[in-house]
Protein backbone atom coordinates (compact mmCIF):
# COMPACT_ATOMS: atom_id res chain seq x y z
CA UNK A 1 0.00 0.00 0.00
CA UNK A 2 1.46 3.51 -0.81
CA UNK A 3 1.16 5.84 1.72
CA UNK A 4 2.34 9.02 0.24
CA UNK A 5 0.51 10.86 -2.49
CA UNK A 6 1.46 11.38 -6.15
CA UNK A 7 0.48 12.62 -8.81
CA UNK A 8 -0.45 10.77 -11.73
CA UNK A 9 -1.77 11.56 -15.36
CA UNK A 10 -4.68 11.24 -16.60
CA UNK A 11 -4.26 12.55 -20.03
CA UNK A 12 -1.20 11.81 -21.05
CA UNK A 13 -0.64 13.93 -23.74
CA UNK A 14 2.97 14.61 -22.99
CA UNK A 15 5.42 15.58 -20.69
CA UNK A 16 3.91 19.61 -19.84
CA UNK A 17 0.35 18.15 -19.03
CA UNK A 18 1.62 16.65 -15.90
CA UNK A 19 -0.62 17.73 -13.10
CA UNK A 20 1.30 19.54 -9.98
CA UNK A 21 0.41 18.01 -6.91
CA UNK A 22 0.70 20.37 -3.55
CA UNK A 23 2.51 18.99 -0.21
CA UNK A 24 -0.50 19.72 2.46
CA UNK A 25 1.50 22.33 4.00
CA UNK A 26 0.60 24.24 7.18
CA UNK A 27 -2.10 26.55 5.56
CA UNK A 28 -4.58 24.76 3.34
CA UNK A 29 -5.74 25.86 0.52
CA UNK A 30 -8.90 23.88 -0.67
CA UNK A 31 -9.86 23.36 -4.67
CA UNK A 32 -13.30 24.49 -4.98
CA UNK A 33 -15.42 21.33 -5.83
CA UNK A 34 -18.59 20.75 -7.53
CA UNK A 35 -21.02 17.72 -7.92
CA UNK A 36 -24.38 16.38 -6.05
CA UNK A 37 -23.32 17.33 -2.43
CA UNK A 38 -21.62 20.82 -3.02
CA UNK A 39 -24.65 21.91 -4.89
CA UNK A 40 -26.50 20.73 -1.64
CA UNK A 41 -23.96 22.36 0.34
CA UNK A 42 -24.30 25.87 -1.53
CA UNK A 43 -27.77 25.09 -1.15
CA UNK A 44 -27.55 25.31 2.67
CA UNK A 45 -25.28 28.12 2.56
CA UNK A 46 -27.85 30.28 0.76
CA UNK A 47 -30.42 28.90 2.99
CA UNK A 48 -29.19 29.66 5.92
CA UNK A 49 -27.87 32.86 5.33
CA UNK A 50 -31.12 34.38 3.85
CA UNK A 51 -32.50 33.49 6.49
CA UNK A 52 -30.09 34.68 8.73
CA UNK A 53 -29.40 38.20 7.30
CA UNK A 54 -33.29 38.44 6.38
CA UNK A 55 -35.33 37.43 9.54
CA UNK A 56 -34.16 40.47 11.32
CA UNK A 57 -36.22 42.64 8.45
CA UNK A 58 -39.11 41.10 9.05
CA UNK A 59 -42.20 42.33 10.66
CA UNK A 60 -45.53 41.20 12.05
CA UNK A 61 -47.85 43.08 14.26
CA UNK A 62 -46.44 46.48 13.16
CA UNK A 63 -42.98 45.36 15.06
CA UNK A 64 -40.24 43.29 14.65
CA UNK A 65 -40.88 39.22 13.86
CA UNK A 66 -38.17 37.41 15.57
CA UNK A 67 -36.98 39.99 18.46
CA UNK A 68 -34.90 39.18 22.14
CA UNK A 69 -35.54 42.30 23.29
CA UNK A 70 -32.96 41.91 26.12
CA UNK A 71 -33.93 45.82 27.73
CA UNK A 72 -37.25 44.88 28.29
CA UNK A 73 -37.17 41.26 28.82
CA UNK A 74 -39.25 40.18 26.43
CA UNK A 75 -38.88 37.59 23.67
CA UNK A 76 -41.08 38.08 20.12
CA UNK A 77 -40.93 35.04 17.91
CA UNK A 78 -43.74 35.96 15.48
CA UNK A 79 -47.06 35.60 17.04
CA UNK A 80 -45.63 34.31 19.99
CA UNK A 81 -44.20 36.91 22.99
CA UNK A 82 -42.17 35.05 25.32
CA UNK A 83 -41.42 36.20 29.07
CA UNK A 84 -38.55 35.28 31.67
CA UNK A 85 -41.06 33.10 33.22
CA UNK A 86 -41.46 31.11 29.99
CA UNK A 87 -37.50 30.04 30.42
CA UNK A 88 -39.04 26.23 30.07
CA UNK A 89 -39.64 26.91 26.47
CA UNK A 90 -35.91 28.10 25.70
CA UNK A 91 -34.90 25.03 27.87
CA UNK A 92 -37.29 22.71 25.80
CA UNK A 93 -35.64 24.28 23.14
CA UNK A 94 -32.14 23.37 23.71
CA UNK A 95 -33.26 19.57 25.01
CA UNK A 96 -34.71 19.35 20.85
CA UNK A 97 -32.11 20.96 19.58
CA UNK A 98 -29.63 18.43 21.28
CA UNK A 99 -31.49 15.60 20.73
CA UNK A 100 -31.77 16.13 17.61
CA UNK A 101 -27.82 16.67 17.03
CA UNK A 102 -27.61 12.96 18.97
CA UNK A 103 -30.48 11.65 16.18
CA UNK A 104 -29.09 12.95 12.81
CA UNK A 105 -25.38 12.03 13.72
CA UNK A 106 -26.45 8.42 14.44
CA UNK A 107 -28.13 8.15 11.38
CA UNK A 108 -25.14 9.94 9.32
CA UNK A 109 -22.70 11.30 11.23
CA UNK A 110 -21.53 15.11 10.81
CA UNK A 111 -24.07 16.68 8.53
CA UNK A 112 -24.41 19.51 11.16
CA UNK A 113 -20.81 20.16 10.59
CA UNK A 114 -20.32 19.70 6.46
CA UNK A 115 -23.76 22.00 5.76
CA UNK A 116 -25.00 23.52 8.47
CA UNK A 117 -22.70 25.12 11.28
CA UNK A 118 -22.15 29.01 10.83
CA UNK A 119 -18.21 28.30 11.23
CA UNK A 120 -18.51 25.95 7.93
CA UNK A 121 -21.09 28.13 6.36
CA UNK A 122 -18.74 31.21 7.11
CA UNK A 123 -15.85 29.60 5.61
CA UNK A 124 -17.63 28.62 2.82
CA UNK A 125 -18.45 32.04 2.18
CA UNK A 126 -14.97 33.82 2.92
CA UNK A 127 -13.60 31.37 0.46
CA UNK A 128 -15.86 31.98 -2.32
CA UNK A 129 -14.69 35.71 -2.03
CA UNK A 130 -11.32 34.53 -1.76
CA UNK A 131 -11.36 32.75 -5.01
CA UNK A 132 -13.04 35.58 -6.57
CA UNK A 133 -10.45 37.53 -6.01
CA UNK A 134 -7.58 36.03 -5.56
CA UNK A 135 -8.45 32.95 -8.05
CA UNK A 136 -8.47 29.16 -7.94
CA UNK A 137 -6.17 26.62 -5.74
CA UNK A 138 -2.97 27.08 -7.72
CA UNK A 139 -3.00 30.91 -8.39
CA UNK A 140 -3.87 31.27 -4.48
CA UNK A 141 -0.59 29.59 -3.82
CA UNK A 142 1.56 31.18 -6.26
CA UNK A 143 0.63 34.78 -5.01
CA UNK A 144 0.99 33.83 -1.01
CA UNK A 145 4.46 32.67 -2.53
CA UNK A 146 5.41 35.47 -4.48
CA UNK A 147 6.98 38.46 -2.70
CA UNK A 148 5.02 41.80 -1.83
CA UNK A 149 4.26 43.98 -4.94
CA UNK A 150 1.20 46.22 -6.30
CA UNK A 151 -0.50 43.60 -7.15
CA UNK A 152 -0.40 41.56 -4.47
CA UNK A 153 -1.24 44.17 -1.98
CA UNK A 154 -4.38 45.20 -4.12
CA UNK A 155 -5.72 41.81 -3.92
CA UNK A 156 -4.96 41.21 -0.08
CA UNK A 157 -6.71 44.50 0.43
CA UNK A 158 -9.69 43.75 -1.77
CA UNK A 159 -9.80 40.23 -0.01
CA UNK A 160 -9.68 41.45 3.10
CA UNK A 161 -12.03 44.48 2.84
CA UNK A 162 -14.40 42.15 1.41
CA UNK A 163 -14.25 39.81 4.05
CA UNK A 164 -14.52 42.82 6.73
CA UNK A 165 -17.68 44.26 4.91
CA UNK A 166 -19.12 41.10 5.58
CA UNK A 167 -18.13 40.30 8.92
CA UNK A 168 -19.69 43.79 10.27
CA UNK A 169 -22.40 43.35 7.84
CA UNK A 170 -22.92 39.79 9.72
CA UNK A 171 -22.48 41.60 13.26
CA UNK A 172 -24.80 44.31 12.57
CA UNK A 173 -27.34 41.43 11.70
CA UNK A 174 -26.15 39.67 14.86
CA UNK A 175 -27.24 42.99 17.15
CA UNK A 176 -30.24 43.26 15.22
CA UNK A 177 -32.07 40.37 16.76
CA UNK A 178 -31.79 42.19 20.08
CA UNK A 179 -32.02 45.71 19.39
CA UNK A 180 -34.32 46.58 16.81
CA UNK A 181 -32.90 46.33 13.37
CA UNK A 182 -34.50 49.39 11.78
CA UNK A 183 -33.48 51.71 14.60
CA UNK A 184 -30.17 50.19 14.87
CA UNK A 185 -29.75 50.80 11.20
CA UNK A 186 -31.00 54.02 11.56
CA UNK A 187 -28.51 54.94 14.32
CA UNK A 188 -25.31 53.05 11.89
CA UNK A 189 -26.55 55.68 9.34
CA UNK A 190 -25.73 58.76 11.48
CA UNK A 191 -22.47 57.18 13.64
CA UNK A 192 -24.77 56.80 16.72
CA UNK A 193 -24.84 53.29 17.36
CA UNK A 194 -24.96 53.16 21.45
CA UNK A 195 -21.11 52.00 23.33
CA UNK A 196 -22.75 48.22 23.89
CA UNK A 197 -24.43 47.89 20.29
CA UNK A 198 -21.04 49.22 18.93
CA UNK A 199 -19.10 47.07 21.13
CA UNK A 200 -21.67 43.86 19.67
CA UNK A 201 -21.22 44.74 16.23
CA UNK A 202 -17.62 44.89 16.44
CA UNK A 203 -17.23 41.92 18.85
CA UNK A 204 -19.22 39.69 16.33
CA UNK A 205 -18.08 41.12 13.50
CA UNK A 206 -14.40 40.17 14.58
CA UNK A 207 -15.27 36.87 15.23
CA UNK A 208 -16.65 36.02 12.26
CA UNK A 209 -13.80 37.68 10.52
CA UNK A 210 -11.08 35.91 12.81
CA UNK A 211 -13.02 32.48 12.66
CA UNK A 212 -13.73 32.21 8.61
CA UNK A 213 -10.94 33.96 6.94
CA UNK A 214 -8.16 33.16 9.64
CA UNK A 215 -8.94 29.78 11.58
CA UNK A 216 -10.92 27.93 9.29
CA UNK A 217 -10.77 24.38 9.71
CA UNK A 218 -8.75 24.92 13.26
CA UNK A 219 -11.66 25.95 14.69
CA UNK A 220 -13.14 22.11 13.96
CA UNK A 221 -10.03 20.24 14.56
CA UNK A 222 -9.02 22.19 18.25
CA UNK A 223 -11.80 24.22 19.38
CA UNK A 224 -15.25 22.33 18.64
CA UNK A 225 -16.15 19.82 21.12
CA UNK A 226 -18.53 18.00 19.15
CA UNK A 227 -15.34 16.62 16.65
CA UNK A 228 -14.35 15.16 20.24
CA UNK A 229 -17.28 12.92 21.12
CA UNK A 230 -18.87 12.39 17.78
CA UNK A 231 -17.21 9.02 18.43
CA UNK A 232 -19.76 8.13 21.33
CA UNK A 233 -22.02 8.61 18.62
CA UNK A 234 -21.49 7.02 16.15
CA UNK A 235 -21.51 3.41 15.71
CA UNK A 236 -21.14 0.41 12.57
CA UNK A 237 -24.33 1.68 10.74
CA UNK A 238 -24.10 5.15 11.15
CA UNK A 239 -23.72 6.81 7.71
CA UNK A 240 -20.10 8.37 7.31
CA UNK A 241 -18.18 9.38 4.53
CA UNK A 242 -16.12 6.45 3.65
CA UNK A 243 -13.32 5.12 1.47
CA UNK A 244 -14.17 1.86 0.03
CA UNK A 245 -10.60 0.12 0.63
CA UNK A 246 -11.18 -3.31 -0.91
CA UNK A 247 -12.44 -1.76 -4.19
CA UNK A 248 -9.86 1.13 -4.08
CA UNK A 249 -6.68 -0.40 -2.71
CA UNK A 250 -4.28 -1.60 -4.36
CA UNK A 251 -4.05 2.31 -5.63
CA UNK A 252 -1.68 3.25 -8.11
CA UNK A 253 -2.02 5.46 -11.69
CA UNK A 254 -2.68 4.20 -14.42
CA UNK A 255 -3.58 5.18 -18.13
CA UNK A 256 -6.91 6.30 -19.40
CA UNK A 257 -7.68 2.83 -21.22
CA UNK A 258 -5.62 0.68 -19.48
CA UNK A 259 -6.85 -2.67 -17.69
CA UNK A 260 -6.64 -2.16 -13.90
CA UNK A 261 -6.93 -5.87 -13.05
CA UNK A 262 -4.21 -6.67 -15.36
CA UNK A 263 -2.20 -3.99 -13.86
CA UNK A 264 -2.82 -5.93 -10.57
CA UNK A 265 -4.33 -1.99 -9.47
CA UNK A 266 -7.53 -1.11 -7.43
CA UNK A 267 -10.29 1.67 -8.39
CA UNK A 268 -8.27 4.18 -7.05
CA UNK A 269 -6.13 6.11 -9.43
CA UNK A 270 -4.44 7.58 -6.69
CA UNK A 271 -4.97 11.34 -7.78
CA UNK A 272 -4.66 13.12 -4.66
CA UNK A 273 -7.87 15.21 -5.35
CA UNK A 274 -10.19 14.00 -2.34
CA UNK A 275 -7.15 15.31 0.01
CA UNK A 276 -6.83 18.77 -2.22
CA UNK A 277 -10.34 19.58 -1.79
CA UNK A 278 -10.62 18.87 1.92
CA UNK A 279 -11.07 21.64 4.09
CA UNK A 280 -9.26 19.96 6.59
CA UNK A 281 -6.84 18.49 4.77
CA UNK A 282 -6.71 15.43 5.92
CA UNK A 283 -6.66 11.64 3.44
CA UNK A 284 -10.35 10.02 3.80
CA UNK A 285 -8.38 7.06 2.52
CA UNK A 286 -7.05 6.65 5.95
CA UNK A 287 -9.98 5.63 7.63
CA UNK A 288 -12.83 8.06 9.37
CA UNK A 289 -10.77 10.54 11.29
CA UNK A 290 -11.85 13.44 13.98
CA UNK A 291 -10.92 16.20 11.66
CA UNK A 292 -13.51 15.04 9.10
CA UNK A 293 -16.73 17.47 9.47
CA UNK A 294 -18.78 15.34 6.63
CA UNK A 295 -18.91 18.34 4.02
CA UNK A 296 -18.58 15.29 1.36
CA UNK A 297 -16.22 17.44 -0.71
CA UNK A 298 -13.67 14.26 -1.34
CA UNK A 299 -17.11 12.48 -2.47
CA UNK A 300 -17.66 14.86 -5.59
CA UNK A 301 -14.05 14.91 -6.49
CA UNK A 302 -13.30 11.51 -6.72
CA UNK A 303 -16.72 11.24 -8.87
CA UNK A 304 -15.53 13.49 -11.28
CA UNK A 305 -12.56 11.59 -11.18
CA UNK A 306 -14.21 8.45 -11.73
CA UNK A 307 -16.31 9.54 -14.49
CA UNK A 308 -13.53 10.57 -16.35
CA UNK A 309 -11.49 7.00 -15.87
CA UNK A 310 -15.58 5.88 -16.85
CA UNK A 311 -15.63 3.57 -13.38
CA UNK A 312 -18.77 3.65 -11.40
CA UNK A 313 -18.65 6.47 -9.04
CA UNK A 314 -18.52 5.78 -5.19
CA UNK A 315 -15.19 4.76 -4.65
CA UNK A 316 -15.56 7.30 -1.99
CA UNK A 317 -19.34 7.44 -0.62
CA UNK A 318 -21.46 7.97 1.93
CA UNK A 319 -21.60 4.44 3.58
CA UNK A 320 -21.77 2.63 7.13
CA UNK A 321 -18.84 0.29 8.57
CA UNK A 322 -21.18 -2.72 8.31
CA UNK A 323 -22.53 -2.06 4.70
CA UNK A 324 -18.46 -1.53 3.44
CA UNK A 325 -17.23 -4.54 5.26
CA UNK A 326 -20.63 -6.95 4.41
CA UNK A 327 -20.57 -5.42 0.73
CA UNK A 328 -24.48 -4.11 1.61
CA UNK A 329 -26.31 -2.91 -0.85
CA UNK A 330 -27.81 0.92 -0.34
CA UNK A 331 -31.67 -0.52 0.45
CA UNK A 332 -29.55 -3.06 3.06
CA UNK A 333 -27.74 -0.10 4.73
CA UNK A 334 -30.67 1.86 4.91
CA UNK A 335 -32.49 -0.65 6.61
CA UNK A 336 -30.22 -0.39 9.59
CA UNK A 337 -31.48 2.75 9.90
CA UNK A 338 -34.31 1.77 12.05
CA UNK A 339 -32.24 0.44 14.88
CA UNK A 340 -32.86 0.84 18.73
CA UNK A 341 -30.35 3.77 19.50
CA UNK A 342 -32.40 5.96 16.64
CA UNK A 343 -35.66 4.75 17.57
CA UNK A 344 -35.05 5.55 21.14
CA UNK A 345 -33.95 9.15 19.96
CA UNK A 346 -36.63 9.57 17.58
CA UNK A 347 -38.94 9.01 20.71
CA UNK A 348 -37.29 10.54 22.92
CA UNK A 349 -37.36 13.50 20.97
CA UNK A 350 -41.15 12.93 19.49
CA UNK A 351 -42.37 13.16 23.20
CA UNK A 352 -40.31 16.56 24.15
CA UNK A 353 -41.79 18.34 20.87
CA UNK A 354 -44.97 17.03 21.07
CA UNK A 355 -44.94 18.08 25.08
CA UNK A 356 -42.92 21.32 24.46
CA UNK A 357 -45.83 22.03 21.57
CA UNK A 358 -48.95 20.89 23.85
CA UNK A 359 -47.87 23.24 26.49
CA UNK A 360 -47.36 26.24 24.07
CA UNK A 361 -50.89 24.97 22.28
CA UNK A 362 -52.89 25.79 25.84
CA UNK A 363 -50.83 28.50 27.51
CA UNK A 364 -52.90 30.96 29.00
CA UNK A 365 -51.53 34.57 27.67
CA UNK A 366 -52.30 35.74 31.37
CA UNK A 367 -49.76 35.69 34.50
CA UNK A 368 -50.96 36.16 37.76
CA UNK A 369 -48.53 36.39 40.87
CA UNK A 370 -50.01 37.05 44.46
CA UNK A 371 -47.56 38.61 46.60
CA UNK A 372 -48.87 39.22 50.31
CA UNK A 373 -48.08 42.51 52.02
CA UNK A 374 -45.39 42.50 54.40
CA UNK A 375 -45.81 44.77 56.06
CA UNK A 376 -49.26 44.30 57.73
CA UNK A 377 -50.09 40.83 58.47
CA UNK A 378 -53.71 41.31 59.11
CA UNK A 379 -55.77 43.52 61.08
CA UNK A 380 -59.40 43.89 62.37
CA UNK A 381 -61.72 46.31 60.88
CA UNK A 382 -64.33 48.19 62.08
CA UNK A 383 -67.43 45.68 61.66
CA UNK A 384 -65.31 42.65 63.68
CA UNK A 385 -64.04 41.83 59.95
CA UNK A 386 -60.68 41.12 59.42
CA UNK A 387 -58.85 41.99 56.67
CA UNK A 388 -55.73 41.17 54.10
CA UNK A 389 -53.48 43.19 51.85
CA UNK A 390 -52.11 41.77 48.88
CA UNK A 391 -50.30 42.78 45.54
CA UNK A 392 -51.19 41.07 42.35
CA UNK A 393 -48.78 41.14 39.59
CA UNK A 394 -50.94 40.85 36.58
CA UNK A 395 -49.18 39.70 33.19
CA UNK A 396 -50.88 40.56 30.07
CA UNK A 397 -48.56 38.71 27.36
CA UNK A 398 -50.76 38.98 24.37
CA UNK A 399 -50.48 41.53 21.88
CA UNK A 400 -54.13 43.38 22.54
CA UNK A 401 -55.32 45.25 25.55
CA UNK A 402 -57.51 43.24 28.15
CA UNK A 403 -60.20 44.15 30.46
CA UNK A 404 -60.01 41.69 33.95
CA UNK A 405 -61.65 41.17 36.88
CA UNK A 406 -60.34 40.35 40.46
CA UNK A 407 -62.14 37.72 42.46
CA UNK A 408 -61.84 35.15 45.63
CA UNK A 409 -63.15 32.24 47.23
CA UNK A 410 -61.74 30.60 50.11
CA UNK A 411 -63.22 27.58 52.48
CA UNK A 412 -66.06 27.57 54.17
CA UNK A 413 -64.56 28.75 57.59
CA UNK A 414 -64.31 32.37 56.19
CA UNK A 415 -67.81 33.84 55.72
CA UNK A 416 -68.84 37.21 53.44
CA UNK A 417 -65.17 36.78 52.12
CA UNK A 418 -64.79 39.85 49.45
CA UNK A 419 -62.11 42.16 47.63
CA UNK A 420 -62.01 45.53 48.01
CA UNK A 421 -59.88 47.53 45.25
CA UNK A 422 -59.75 50.16 42.64
CA UNK A 423 -62.56 50.11 40.04
CA UNK A 424 -63.31 47.20 38.37
CA UNK A 425 -62.70 45.52 35.32
CA UNK A 426 -59.15 46.47 35.60
CA UNK A 427 -58.00 47.52 31.96
CA UNK A 428 -54.13 46.25 31.22
CA UNK A 429 -52.64 47.35 27.66
CA UNK A 430 -50.87 44.73 25.34
CA UNK A 431 -48.10 42.84 26.45
CA UNK A 432 -47.84 44.59 29.84
CA UNK A 433 -48.09 44.01 33.48
CA UNK A 434 -49.51 46.09 36.11
CA UNK A 435 -49.13 45.68 39.97
CA UNK A 436 -52.58 46.05 41.35
CA UNK A 437 -53.44 46.75 45.42
CA UNK A 438 -56.24 44.38 46.75
CA UNK A 439 -57.62 44.16 50.17
CA UNK A 440 -59.83 41.01 51.32
CA UNK A 441 -61.84 41.13 54.01
CA UNK A 442 -63.68 38.03 55.56
CA UNK A 443 -65.18 37.09 58.79
CA UNK A 444 -63.51 33.93 60.59
CA UNK A 445 -66.32 31.29 61.71
CA UNK A 446 -66.09 29.91 65.34
CA UNK A 447 -63.59 32.87 66.17
CA UNK A 448 -60.37 30.54 65.20
CA UNK A 449 -57.40 32.05 64.61
CA UNK A 450 -54.33 30.70 61.72
CA UNK A 451 -53.92 30.80 58.27
CA UNK A 452 -56.77 29.84 55.67
CA UNK A 453 -56.53 29.49 52.26
CA UNK A 454 -57.73 31.57 49.87
CA UNK A 455 -57.85 31.33 46.10
CA UNK A 456 -57.57 34.81 43.38
CA UNK A 457 -59.24 34.06 40.05
CA UNK A 458 -58.13 36.95 37.36
CA UNK A 459 -60.96 36.20 34.37
CA UNK A 460 -60.97 38.46 31.35
CA UNK A 461 -64.15 40.31 31.30
CA UNK A 462 -63.66 41.77 27.80
CA UNK A 463 -66.59 43.55 25.86
CA UNK A 464 -66.88 42.72 21.97
CA UNK A 465 -64.82 45.72 21.61
CA UNK A 466 -61.83 44.07 23.67
CA UNK A 467 -62.32 40.26 21.96
CA UNK A 468 -63.78 38.51 25.11
CA UNK A 469 -61.46 35.29 25.66
CA UNK A 470 -63.67 32.60 27.68
CA UNK A 471 -60.69 30.60 28.77
CA UNK A 472 -58.95 33.87 29.65
CA UNK A 473 -58.66 33.09 33.42
CA UNK A 474 -56.23 32.15 35.74
CA UNK A 475 -56.43 31.61 39.61
CA UNK A 476 -53.62 31.84 42.16
CA UNK A 477 -53.89 30.49 45.50
CA UNK A 478 -52.74 32.45 48.38
CA UNK A 479 -52.98 32.71 52.07
CA UNK A 480 -55.32 34.64 54.14
CA UNK A 481 -54.44 35.48 57.87
CA UNK A 482 -56.20 35.46 60.90
CA UNK A 483 -54.57 37.01 64.24
CA UNK A 484 -54.98 35.19 67.60
CA UNK A 485 -56.88 36.64 70.25
CA UNK A 486 -54.15 38.00 72.01
CA UNK A 487 -54.21 40.60 69.46
CA UNK B 1 1.34 28.46 23.37
CA UNK B 2 -1.48 30.01 20.54
CA UNK B 3 -3.41 26.31 20.78
CA UNK B 4 -3.15 26.42 24.62
CA UNK B 5 -4.88 30.18 24.59
CA UNK B 6 -7.28 28.52 22.65
CA UNK B 7 -8.21 26.10 25.39
CA UNK B 8 -8.44 28.88 27.71
CA UNK B 9 -9.93 31.08 25.87
CA UNK B 10 -12.94 29.25 23.75
CA UNK B 11 -14.53 27.40 26.86
CA UNK B 12 -15.03 30.26 28.77
CA UNK B 13 -16.64 31.66 25.61
CA UNK B 14 -18.65 28.73 25.00
CA UNK B 15 -19.89 28.57 28.43
CA UNK B 16 -20.30 32.17 29.14
CA UNK B 17 -23.38 32.15 26.61
CA UNK B 18 -26.16 29.83 28.20
CA UNK B 19 -24.64 30.92 31.58
CA UNK B 20 -25.72 34.47 31.09
CA UNK B 21 -29.04 33.25 29.07
CA UNK B 22 -29.95 31.56 32.69
CA UNK B 23 -28.55 34.34 34.82
CA UNK B 24 -30.49 36.98 33.11
CA UNK B 25 -33.45 35.46 32.50
CA UNK B 26 -33.80 34.47 36.63
CA UNK B 27 -32.35 38.26 37.86
CA UNK B 28 -33.87 41.31 35.92
CA UNK B 29 -30.77 44.01 35.86
CA UNK B 30 -33.31 46.18 37.11
CA UNK B 31 -32.62 44.28 40.38
CA UNK B 32 -29.05 44.66 40.93
CA UNK B 33 -27.74 46.77 43.29
CA UNK B 34 -23.91 47.10 43.42
CA UNK B 35 -22.29 47.52 46.70
CA UNK B 36 -25.44 49.05 47.96
CA UNK B 37 -26.74 51.26 45.50
CA UNK B 38 -28.62 50.62 41.85
CA UNK B 39 -26.85 49.95 38.79
CA UNK B 40 -26.72 53.23 36.68
CA UNK B 41 -25.66 51.20 33.32
CA UNK B 42 -28.51 50.70 30.65
CA UNK B 43 -29.59 46.81 30.38
CA UNK B 44 -27.64 46.50 27.31
CA UNK B 45 -24.51 47.41 29.20
CA UNK B 46 -25.44 45.02 32.61
CA UNK B 47 -26.20 41.86 29.85
CA UNK B 48 -22.46 42.72 28.26
CA UNK B 49 -20.40 43.16 31.09
CA UNK B 50 -22.55 40.06 32.75
CA UNK B 51 -21.04 38.07 29.43
CA UNK B 52 -17.62 39.41 29.68
CA UNK B 53 -17.27 38.72 33.55
CA UNK B 54 -18.75 35.12 33.06
CA UNK B 55 -16.37 34.63 30.45
CA UNK B 56 -13.29 36.37 32.47
CA UNK B 57 -14.21 32.93 34.78
CA UNK B 58 -14.27 30.89 32.78
CA UNK B 59 -11.34 31.37 31.02
CA UNK B 60 -9.90 31.22 34.41
CA UNK B 61 -11.25 28.09 35.19
CA UNK B 62 -9.78 26.67 31.77
CA UNK B 63 -6.79 28.05 32.61
CA UNK B 64 -6.09 26.57 35.62
CA UNK B 65 -6.96 23.25 34.10
CA UNK B 66 -4.19 23.77 31.55
CA UNK B 67 -2.00 24.43 34.43
CA UNK B 68 -2.78 21.57 36.28
CA UNK B 69 -2.73 18.71 33.79
CA UNK B 70 0.62 19.21 33.58
CA UNK B 71 2.46 16.14 34.03
CA UNK B 72 5.67 16.42 36.73
CA UNK B 73 8.29 15.73 34.19
CA UNK B 74 7.36 18.55 32.55
CA UNK B 75 7.04 21.12 35.13
CA UNK B 76 10.61 19.37 36.46
CA UNK B 77 12.24 19.84 33.02
CA UNK B 78 15.61 21.53 33.38
CA UNK B 79 15.36 22.11 37.12
CA UNK B 80 16.25 18.99 38.73
CA UNK B 81 18.33 17.96 36.08
CA UNK B 82 16.37 15.46 34.37
CA UNK B 83 16.61 15.18 30.49
CA UNK B 84 13.78 17.15 28.21
CA UNK B 85 11.48 14.41 27.31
Amino acid sequence: MVDTVQPIHFHPKGPGDEQPLYEIRKKIYPRAVSGWFAGWRLTLVVATQLAFYGTAWLEWNGRQALLFDLVSRKFYIFGLVLWPQDFIYLTALLVISALSLFLFTAVAGRLWCGYACPQTVYTEIFMWIERVVEGDRVRRMRLDGELLSVRKLGLKAAKHGLWIALALWTGFTFVGYFTPIRQLAGEAATFSLGPWESFWVLFYGFATYGNAGWMREQVCKYMCPYARFQSAMFDPDTMVITYDRQRGEPRGGRGRHADARALGLGDCVDCGICVQVCPTGIDIRKGLQYECIGCAACVDGCNQVMKKMGYAPGLIRYSTENAVAKGWNFAQMVRRMLRPRVLIYTVILAVVILAAGAALLVRVPLKVDVIRDRASLAREVDDGQIENLYRLQVVNTEEIAHRFNISVSGSDDLKHLKIISESQPIEIGPVSARSIMVRVRAEPEHDRSGSERIFFTVKAADDEKHMLRETLSVTEKSVFFIPGHGR
Amino acid sequence: MARQLMWIIWPGFFMAIPAVGVVFSLFDPEDLHFFGSPVEISHMGVYTLGFLLIWAFGAGCSAMTCLLQRTPPEINRGIDGTPDS
